[in-house]
This record gives C-alpha cells, structure tokens and sequence, in this order.
C-alpha cells in the first residue's frame, strides 16, 4: 500500500529524512515515533505529495507519486485521507457542513452528499451533533468532525499526524479507538505520534525514527525499548 | 452541473460583500476603462462611415458665379471632360441645387422656409477616377483663373481636417483605455487576491481532501468575471446614454453627415464583453497562482 525506498527530503543543510526505507501493507496500523523534529511530519507530507523527496522513490496504491503529473496530485489525495493535531475545521461550517464540504469539492453529486454524510457520522459518533458549529464542540468531538470528513470519502489510507496531541487521554483513547475501528474496515492506518501511553496500549507496529533516520522498526512494538 | 453554479455563486456573493469596497474600486475601473474603449471603438466607426461615404461621392465641385455666361460654361465643361483625371462631370443648376437644399434639410422648415430659390450657386460636380490628392490637385490647378468659377471645393479636404481631429481623439481614447484596463486587471487582481487570503483556510481544505486546481480557481474566476461583466454592462449602458443625449440631436441637424447608430454601439458590444472576460480572466489566473502550488 505504502513505499518508500532510499527517501531523503533535505531542508537547506538539514536532512529531515534520510534514506528512509519502509513498506505498509495493505489493511495495517502502523504508529511512526519519535521526538519533535525526527521527520515524522515530513513523512506524512511527502506521502500526500505536499513535499516530493530529495531522493529516492515513493509508492502510494502502487502509484510511483514523485512521477505524477501535478494535476494528477488531487486524485491521489482522495484515496489518502489525512487527520492533525489542530483539526483543521472551518469556523463557519456546521458539522455536517464540515464533512458535506469535502464530497462537494470533489464534485459528488447532492444527493450522494445527503446519504453519506449522516452515515460516516454516525460512524464516528456525532450523529446528533451535525447542525453544531466547531466552537460548540469539546476537542475531541472537533477532531472526531476531522476523522469523518477525511474518511468520508472511504479513502485506501488515513494519515494521522498527531490526532491526539491536543487532547486530554481519556479522549485520546476514543479517538483510537475510532481509528481502529476504521482501520478493522480495512482502511491501512499511518499515525505519527509521540504518545507513549497510546502505542504501548495499543500494540501495533512502530517506527522510530530518530534525527531523519528509521532506528526500529517493530512487529507489535511499544513506544521505548525494553518495555 | 446546476447545483455546482449554485455553490460558485454563492461563494462569489459572499466573497464581492466582503470586500466591498475594493470591488466597487474595480468594477469602477473597468467601467472606464470599458466606456473609454468603447468610445474609440464607436469613433473609428464613424471615421470609417465618413470615408465610406466621401470616397462615394469624392467630388470637386466647382462653383459658378451666378453671371457666369453660356460660352464659359460650355468652355469649363469641355476643359474637364477633356481632363484624364475626370471621370464624368454634371452640370448643376441654380434650381436643382435649390431642390437638393430642400431635401437635405426638410426636417429644418426654419432653414427651408428663409431660403429664396436664388440662393444656391450653379455647379459643376467632377468625379474623378482616382480621388487621390495629386488628381485633386491636377484638377484645381488647372482650372484656376477661368472665367466663370466662383470657387473650387474639394470635400476631401474638408474631411481630411476632420479626421485629423477625430484622429487625435481616438488614439487619446485607445491609450488611456489601455491604461485604464491595465489598472482595472490590477484591481480585479486585487479583490481576487483578497478573497483567496480569506479564504486560505478553505483552499487548504480543499486541496487536502483532493479538490483538482480547477475546482478550488473557479469561485475565484467567477467572481473576477462578475467584477468584469458588471463594469462591462455599465460601460455599454454608459454608452447607449452618451448616443442618446449626444449624437441622437445632431442627427436631425445635420442629416447629410454619417453618425454613428445604436446599430453600431450593439456591434461594439462582443467587443466591450469579450475584452472584460479577457482581463478579468487574466486577473484572477494571476491572482490565484500563487496560492495554488501544488
């Protein structure tokens, strides 16, 4: 589902990745740790193709994605579906406004928007929440309202960067359980993350990446060594 | 596809009501800019009217003085059919020249009515075969002096005077039409530019969840085009007034001279819109670009 081979993304003189190796497959929960400034993020935005990489190739639904052509770069958009630390919701917008907005701009059809936005509510559990506005809403209810409008439209991949990082733990905790849930719909899950209670509950595997560089790489790994 | 328009346009009202201010600054502009175009366009037209109709009737009239005597007239007539340059001549007496009077001017009883039948002089009207100003010139030269000829008039050059007043007013037209639309692209630049920052949120969005360049541009294009149409359509309305309250008068006044018509303003209309499309497109290409790197 994922690959990447030999993936360095230099900033000026500093490698935020280097020769980075790793491959995802399909339907996997895989965390990415490490402190702040290991590359985790830089890793998600070359997966969408917000960044391209110095060097080296990247395979995303088996699609080499430093060699698409830019207009292609929104099609591969919607099969990655991609949550963050600050939501990213917009203040005007009702919350199924919110979720409605991402099926509108990729031209679905009205009547596809009314039938499937309700559903992917209730999926993440704010079906009686859909005419609230964002400040009307505790934060995880907002990064729920970020889950479903990137997995609305059922996209292959659901990058995570830092889903829980503004959340308290009790909320974080259903936050993951809602990615799990997502990720047993067959959805391959990548979440960067430097919450060690979370990886060590969950028991999924890990990748550490330390100053750019893959230092573990984990079957049903937990957040430090030795644990 | 219909309820897709419905979005564009709702965004676009929402975006133009925001910044108000700064669209009113460039539909403004391009109304001027607009109108002034539009009256260069319409001047050329009436210049190219004129010459039609002069190159038409390109004569030399010669005028006889009234005690002109039956030997002189059959002497003038002979020396200019006898000329090369001269393609026909015909004689035009007192009373077909007092005949033509009253037809040009029937609308004027005022004119008409004071106006004894003696008042128009005899002429000869020369066609020539080539109404250029060397041939012109030949004609004069030669028939200065004979007895008979009150004056010799060529219209050509009477409109050749003409046009290089009205030339004047049109390149000045053209210029700062073409200052004005440069000022106008900046300004619908401008309010496109505005309207992107506003909504950089949304356009993070949109680009997020798999928006093509072309989705998340068109609310911006739209609204440029409203700016450019909206300026466009006053500027023709501006227009169609000026006809009315300017040219329209002068039209009973002097009913022998080709003016403009409401016919021609409608020709320059694809003109006018076709331009507005142009430079609001490019503006809001330019305005958006920047903000869309993929």
């Amino acid at each position: 589902m994922i690959k990447l081979d030999t993936v360095s993304k230099i900033y000026g003189d500093v490698a935020a990745l280097q020769d980075v190796s790793v491959e995802v497959t399909k339907g996997e929960f895989v965390f990415v740790v490490g402190p702040s400034g290991s590359g985790k993020s830089t890793l998600i935005k070359l997966l969408i193709r917000e960044e391209q990489p110095s060097s080296g190739d990247i395979f995303v639904a088996g699609k080499n994605i430093g060699q698409l052509s830019s207009w292609k770069v929104p099609y591969l958009r919607r099969n990655v579906g991609t949550v963050f630390q600050d939501f990213k919701l917009l203040r005007d917008k009702t919350v199924f406004e919110q979720v409605a907005f991402a099926l509108e701009v990729i031209g679905k059809p009205k009547h596809v928007i009314n039938a499937r936005v309700p559903e992917i509510l209730e999926l993440v559990g704010l079906r009686d929440r859909m005419t609230h506005y964002p400040n009307q809403l505790s934060g995880g209810e907002q990064q729920r309202v970020a889950v479903a409008r990137a997995f609305v439209n059922r996209p292959l991949i659901m990058l995570a960067d830092e889903p829980t990082g503004n959340l308290d733990p009790q909320t974080s905790v259903d936050i993951m359980k809602l990615l799990d849930r997502i990720n047993r719909l067959g959805t391959t899950v990548v979440m960067a993350t430097h919450d060690n209670a979370i990886v060590d509950a969950m028991r999924r595997r890990v990748i550490e990446l330390v100053g750019g560089k893959v230092i573990r790489d984990q079957a049903r790994g937990v957040y430090g060594y030795g644990a | 596809m219909a309820p897709r328009i419905g979005i564009y346009l709702r965004d676009t009202v929402t975006a133009i009501r925001r910044n108000g201010l700064i669209a009113f600054a460039a539909v403004s502009t391009a109304f001027i800019a607009l109108f002034l175009l539009g009256f260069a366009l319409l001047l050329r037209q009436e210049f190219n009217k004129v010459v039609a109709q002069t190159n038409a009737n390109v004569e030399v009239s010669v005028y006889l003085l009234d005690s002109v005597s039956p030997a002189q007239l059959q002497n003038l007539q002979g020396m200019l059919q006898s000329m090369p340059e001269v393609s026909s001549v015909r004689y035009e007496s007192k009373e077909e020249a007092y005949q033509t009077f009253l037809k040009e001017f029937k609308d004027q009883k005022e004119l008409t009515q004071n106006v004894s039948k003696d008042f128009a002089p005899a002429s000869f009207r020369v066609k020539l075969k080539d109404p250029s100003p060397t041939s012109v010139n030949a004609v004069t030269v030669r028939l200065t002096g004979q007895p008979g000829i009150d004056k010799i008039v060529d219209l050509r050059q009477f409109y050749h005077r003409l046009f290089q007043v009205t030339n004047i007013f049109k390149v000045t037209g053209y210029v700062m039409a073409f200052v004005m639309l440069l000022s106008a692209l900046a300004l619908i630049g401008n309010t496109v530019r505005m309207a992107v920052f506003d909504r950089r949120q949304e356009i993070g969005i949109m680009r997020l969840v798999g928006a093509t360049n072309w989705r998340i541009r068109m609310p911006f294009l739209i609204e440029g085009l409203i700016e450019g149409l909206f300026g466009a359509a006053v500027a023709i309305a501006g227009l169609f007034i000026a006809e009315r309250v300017f040219v329209d008068p002068l039209r009973n006044q002097i009913g022998f001279f080709p003016l403009i018509t409401p016919h021609d303003l409608i020709l320059t209309i694809p003109w006018l819109v076709g331009i507005a499309v142009l430079v609001s497109v490019v503006a809001s290409l330019i305005a958006t670009a920047r903000w869309l790197e993929v």
